[in-house]
């Protein structure tokens, strides 16, 4: 059973009010946000406010819905009603209050839950250290990001859930350095008005939460058509799988190969390596698969990232660029200066890596792929390379390279933690499915989640 | 392998709007570089195939 089913059995069952919950997780923000920096807005009027309604809710008979009481957090790339959208970054410094609420923060609210704050991002949500973000496991290594406030507010225990936005990981990466489960959906899956884009192509909002079942059902909530984005798809289908504990029966997971190493730390591995055998254990069948069109999946992310930030984020750059982080502006600047030619070759790249993945999906007739979700844990806070015993390679290359597959495919994708290093730092593993199959995705992290039992409580967190 | 010039990154700053001299030319110029070899790489890949196209979904939904 997932944390929020939990709460809510809690809720109905007249154990606890959605105030007190709600009063816990604000003060769990106040006393937990000095160490971890998590939140940059907490909002404890908004908060206690739509606590006392599902309360309220409750007493009259009428049930809030799914996420009654629940605390949230909000990326800070998110609109929310009467707050500034400030996109971690100083450019955004003296935005005016969001007139509404994005789609997203709609259906959450309509659905019961309880908005307490906005979480912080790596600037414009473009890097994977989300500054000045504390890691829960160890105060001097980063979240990961671009939705590092998210990660260390689930993973800390001061909300059950907080959304994050993914265009090349930023949802699966936090989760994965943090410990928690972090699900991106199929492109499309979830409106993308009121929020602030990367690369609209590309980028994707979902739940960081405790357990894959918590991710499904914030998923279910906030996914579905939306008249301000014609780039959103139809509602949740109803998902036809078997109830978890049934097993992994019948299910063919894809390893890729090129994930195992030599570039990954010898702990990642064991922990990716032993997760096989409790998945293999549930009845899955494993077999090793390799896709050699994703030797190129950098040169395009790089490449789409470059020249739709560029153009997103125009104004600014002509206007203010002193104020972006050099590394982010000189990453736009040469999207600007792209030419047409190289971005439809990056477009025609993404198209032969979805259709590779594709051929091997057809081919061996998989349910999903599995790959570490990260080579390596949690930096420490300015560390820039990895040494894998002798190779290195850039933090961020290593934290983009195998998350940022299921960006150019679209596909659905989960980060769920399967281990630990001998310094205790989280280890994800990362399940991709068919498009539009989130569900089934999140059946096959929920039998191994319950199935390895790991202890989930960071040094620090409620 | 494509070689950038200070001058050459200047005036496709120039062209694109912003001001070369509040930028890192050499710095760009290593961007740039590193862009047009990846770039290069998949042209390749794609010159050996007729596919993929790029397609328009004409279809309102």
């Amino acid at each position: 059973m997932g944390l929020i089913t939990e709460l809510g059995e809690r809720l109905r069952g007249g154990e606890v009010s959605a105030r007190e919950i709600t009063e816990r997780s604000l003060a769990a923000a106040e006393d937990l946000n000095p160490q971890l920096q998590a939140f940059v807005i907490i909002d404890h009027h908004g908060a206690i406010q739509a606590a006392d309604r599902v309360d309220r809710q409750l007493a009259r008979g009428i049930d809030p819905g799914p996420l009654a009481g629940i605390p949230v957090g909000v990326k800070d790339i998110i609109d929310m009603e009467g707050h500034p959208t400030r996109c971690g970054s100083p450019a955004y410094r003296d935005a005016p209050p969001a007139a509404g609420d994005a789609p997203v923060v709609e259906r959450l609210r309509a659905a019961g839950a309880v908005i307490v704050g906005k979480t912080v991002t790596h600037e414009l949500a473009c890097g994977v250290f989300s500054p000045p973000v504390a890691n829960p496991w160890d105060t001097g290594r980063v979240p990961g990001g671009s939705s590092g406030g998210s990660g260390a507010a689930v993973a800390a225990g001061i909300t059950p859930v907080a959304l994050g936005s993914d265009t090349g990981g930023s949802i699966r990466i936090p989760a994965a350095l943090c410990g928690t489960a972090g699900l991106k959906g199929t492109y499309g899956r979830v409106p993308r008005s009121g929020v602030a884009a990367l690369s609209w192509s590309l980028d994707h909002i979902g739940p960081l939460a405790a357990t894959p079942d918590d991710c499904i059902l914030v998923q279910s909530v906030i996914s579905g058509r939306h008249l301000s984005d014609h780039t959103a798809l139809g509602e949740f289908p109803p998902d036809g799988y078997p109830p978890a504990g049934a097993g992994l029966e019948g299910v063919r997971l894809g390893v890729v190969d090129r994930y195992r190493g030599p570039l990954i730390q010898p702990e990642v591995s064991e922990a990716f390596e032993a997760a096989l055998g409790i998945l293999a254990d549930l009845g899955a069948e494993i077999v090793s698969v390799e896709i050699a069109e994703l030797d190129n999946v950098m040169e395009v992310e790089f490449a789409l990232v470059a020249a739709e930030g560029a153009a997103y984020h125009h104004r600014l750059l002509m206007d203010e660029s002193h104020l972006i982080d050099p590394s982010i502006r000189t990453l736009f600047a040469s999207g600007l200066m792209m030419s047409s030619e190289h971005y439809l070759t990056a477009l025609r790249g993404r198209e032969m890596i979805r259709q590779g993945v594709r051929n091997c999906f057809e081919a061996n007739d998989l349910t999903a792929l599995l790959t570490p979700t990260l080579p390596a844990v949690a930096s420490r806070k300015g560390q820039t390379v990895f040494d894998y015993q002798g190779e290195t390679e850039e933090v961020i290359v290593a934290y983009v390279r195998t998350t940022a597959p299921a960006n150019l495919t679209g596909q659905p994708a989960l980060s769920v933690p399967c281990g630990f290093d001998c310094a205790g730092l989280p280890v994800g593993l990362q399940i991709i499915g068919r498009p539009l199959e989130e569900a089934e995705v999140a059946r096959i992290g929920q039998e191994y989640h319950d199935t390895a039992g790991w202890d989930l409580n960071p040094p620090v967190s409620v | 392998m494509k070689d950038f010039q200070p001058e050459e990154v200047a005036a496709l700053l120039s062209a694109a709007g912003l001001t070369p001299e509040e930028w890192d030319l050499e710095e760009l110029a290593g961007v740039l570089e590193a862009q047009w070899a990846q770039t290069e790489t998949i042209r390749q890949l794609l010159a050996q195939t007729d596919e993929p196209i790029l397609k328009f979904d004409p279809r309102w939904v």
